[in-house]
């Protein structure tokens, strides 16, 4: 039995931690900053031919990257150390809600100037709670017209900070 | 500082920032009290609210919803057994219990009457601690600031999350996404691949937002099923609490005031380690150590007074250095530099009143803790079992509009939700974000302090310090030995607390 288990995990190959997934895209990505180090940060202006003095803009960048770079080779060490399965975590917890919500999420900050604030947060928040579970149409009516009309309030009337309105696509507004 | 304190209690004697701290205390125990949902979570989501107030109704409310956030924690906890927030764990050993004996009001009291104790007696040492604190902080010249800055950014990336490692690759990447913008000392574009609407940087609140609030509404959605409470546990119970009771916790109140307010004024190590500092303590010390753990009231007391006294030393890196020690008073610059005040000496030098006005107005939700929580403790007991249906959504309609009415800019919802996400994957894989978060917070006056220095030294660094600046040079040497000491004595015990 034992050498059945020990002979199929042998056949499954070596099985990436999540940890280290991380540490070698985090390694390539600092690596490619350091990189792009002279591309990326401007250079300082020369007056009357004289350039600034002091710390060079690319110091302090060349810096924080190569840390970045070896702080990542120092996970990767650490990830081949430890061998933990932290991967099955995140695809356990990766359940359908976390991804409707993720979605119902990015849904509503897109849709939040096209269809103004009251009515983005009124679809989301009756959407949300009728996929949660919520059947009672009262509960579900305040808060998916009270809360947002009362945050609407509050903001542009008592913080006069502005809301998107109404739908931006109505003629006139 | 007699005078700047008087002018700063006068300050925050209105009418409108009493009523505001006190209702951010009742929005703090509201969230507290919800299980899964923190208290730092509630501070990132009622962030911009503070923007648009009067500074002195503003950060007095966020403080409200910090202290109250706070002490919520402990409500679910003795009630379920549910630690409303990381901080009340060390609660869940005894205060189930005494519900189970039907002493559930005996133990809210005693929770509330620790809290407001460690709370207020921390929030007074801090007031009469600051000034003098100030006064040297405000001797700090340039390289002692980098060593300053440099050394509170690991120690906070070593001591939150567990693995060094992560914190301080998290540590980096926030170093990382701050430098995304324009340099503090040249006003030079770097990272910005071209792209106009980065040009300004990184915005600090769709970040805090995105890691500290959107990861708790999914982590809430994912365990919506497993926290099915039922309403029968959810009324205080039996009598209350008696004067003799509160007597005979005294030394345990007291020992763990002392404790939290240490710890509290140390960079990342926070509540909940207090927390279960002061439970031990509390257990070591007894007679009756055998009795922890069934129902006892010290056991209450002791974590509560602990978590509680943490609160108010936290505000001492922050308003000196400009430090926060964790996310939550991370949270608390972000409002305090969206209102004009940078944290730091100068602050004292130019605002003294305001810092005291600030530092008062967390006495004031003290006492307003003692009187908010007493009179609503069975209205929160409901709170409990609120149903998650309703709560997600609106959490997160709470985050957007926030979010959104900062600058009006749809990008920032982008963001908002770009890092949502990469929290939420940070938390599963267990990275901690709070690193993240001070690394991109303490990276700019890092630059800013290591550009003079370089220009104070004439591009001879380690000559200059070694010759002319005996006080970092002390730092550097002296600083690594007790942040080693600190964190192999929080390790030594944190390992001998007892299991959550």
């Amino acid at each position: 039995m034992s050498s059945h288990s020990d002979s199929s995990s042998a056949r499954s190959g070596f099985q990436p931690s999540a940890h280290l997934v991380v540490a070698i895209i985090s390694a390539l990505i600092a690596a490619a900053m350091w990189l792009l180090v002279p591309y990326q940060v401007d250079k300082p202006m020369a007056m009357f031919g004289f350039g600034a003095k002091g710390l060079d803009p690319k110091v302090f960048p060349y810096l924080v990257t190569a840390i970045w770079f070896f702080v990542s080779v120092w996970n990767i060490v650490e990830a081949f150390r430890q061998q933990e399965d932290d991967g099955a975590t995140l695809r356990g917890s990766m359940s359908g809600s976390v991804i409707v919500t993720v979605l119902a999420s990015f849904a509503y900050a897109f849709a939040l100037e096209p269809l103004g604030f009251v009515i983005s947060s009124g679809l989301v928040v009756a959407g949300l709670s009728i996929y949660f579970g919520a059947r009672e149409w009262l509960p579900i009516l305040v808060c998916a017209v009270g809360v947002p009309g009362l945050i609407f309030f509050v903001f542009t009337g008592y913080l006069h900070v502005s809301l998107p309105p109404v739908p931006a696509w109505i003629p006139g507004v | 500082m007699l005078y700047d304190l008087l002018d700063g209690l006068a300050m925050v004697l209105r009418m409108d920032t009493v009523a505001m701290t006190a209702l951010g205390l009742v929005l703090g125990i509201f969230v507290g009290s919800l299980p899964g949902f923190t208290t730092v979570m509630a501070m990132a989501v009622l962030l911009p609210v503070s923007f648009f107030l009067d500074p002195l109704i503003g950060l007095p409310f966020l403080i409200g919803v910090y202290k109250g956030g706070i002490y919520g924690g402990s409500i679910p906890a003795i009630l379920v057994g549910i630690p409303g927030t990381g901080a009340s764990v060390a609660t869940t050993f005894d205060g189930p219990k005494l519900t189970k004996q039907g002493k559930s009001r005996k133990a809210l009291e005693m929770a509330l009457a620790a809290s407001v104790f460690g709370d207020t007696v921390s929030s007074f040492l801090t007031i009469f601690l600051i000034g003098p604190i100030a006064l040297i902080a405000v001797k700090i010249g340039p390289p002692e600031l980098v060593v300053v800055l440099a050394f509170s950014m690991i120690i906070i990336a070593a001591t939150t999350g567990g693995d060094i490692a992560k914190g301080v690759l998290m540590l980096l990447i926030g170093m990382f996404l701050s430098m995304i913008g324009q340099d503090p000392i040249g006003a030079l574009n770097r990272f910005t691949f071209d792209f106009f609407a980065i040009q300004a940087g990184i915005d600090l609140l769709p970040m805090l937002i995105g890691l500290f609030a959107i990861p708790e509404i999914l982590l809430a959605v994912e365990e919506r099923t497993k926290l099915a409470i039922k309403s029968a546990n959810l009324r205080p119970e039996g009598e209350r609490l008696r004067w003799s009771e509160l007597m005979q916790c005294r030394r345990s109140i007291l020992r763990s005031t002392w404790l939290g307010a240490s710890i509290g004024a140390v960079p990342g190590v926070g509540q909940v380690v207090a927390a279960f500092m002061g439970y031990a303590a509390a257990k070591n010390a007894s007679d009756t150590p055998e009795k922890y753990g069934t129902g006892e009231l010290d056991g209450v007391a002791a974590p509560e007074a602990a978590n509680n006294a943490v609160n108010g030393p936290t505000m001492v890196p922050l308003l000196t250095l400009g430090i926060p020690g964790d996310n939550i008073t991370a949270i608390l610059l972000g409002a305090l530099v969206a209102q004009g005040l940078r944290p730091g000496p100068e602050l004292f030098t130019s605002q003294a009143p305001m810092v005291y006005a600030l530092l008062c107005s967390m006495i004031i939700a003290c006492i307003l803790l003692a009187v908010v929580g007493y009179l609503l403790i069975p209205v929160f007991a409901r709170v409990v079992a609120i149903r998650r249906a309703f709560l997600v959504p609106l959490t997160l309609v709470f985050a957007v509009a926030g979010t959104y009415v900062y600058r009006s800019n749809p990008l920032d919802l982008m963001f908002l939700m770009g890092f949502g996400l990469f929290g939420y994957v940070a938390r599963k894989l267990k990275f901690d974000v709070t690193p993240l978060v001070m690394g991109f917070i303490l990276t700019p006056p890092l630059e800013y302090a290591f550009g003079q220095t370089v220009l104070l030294s004439q591009d001879n660094v380690t000559n200059f310090i070694l010759t002319e600046r005996p006080v970092a040079l002390g730092m550097i040497v002296i600083i690594p030995v007790i942040m080693g000491f600190v964190w192999w004595r929080g390790r030594h015990q944190r390992k001998s607390a007892p299991p959550a």
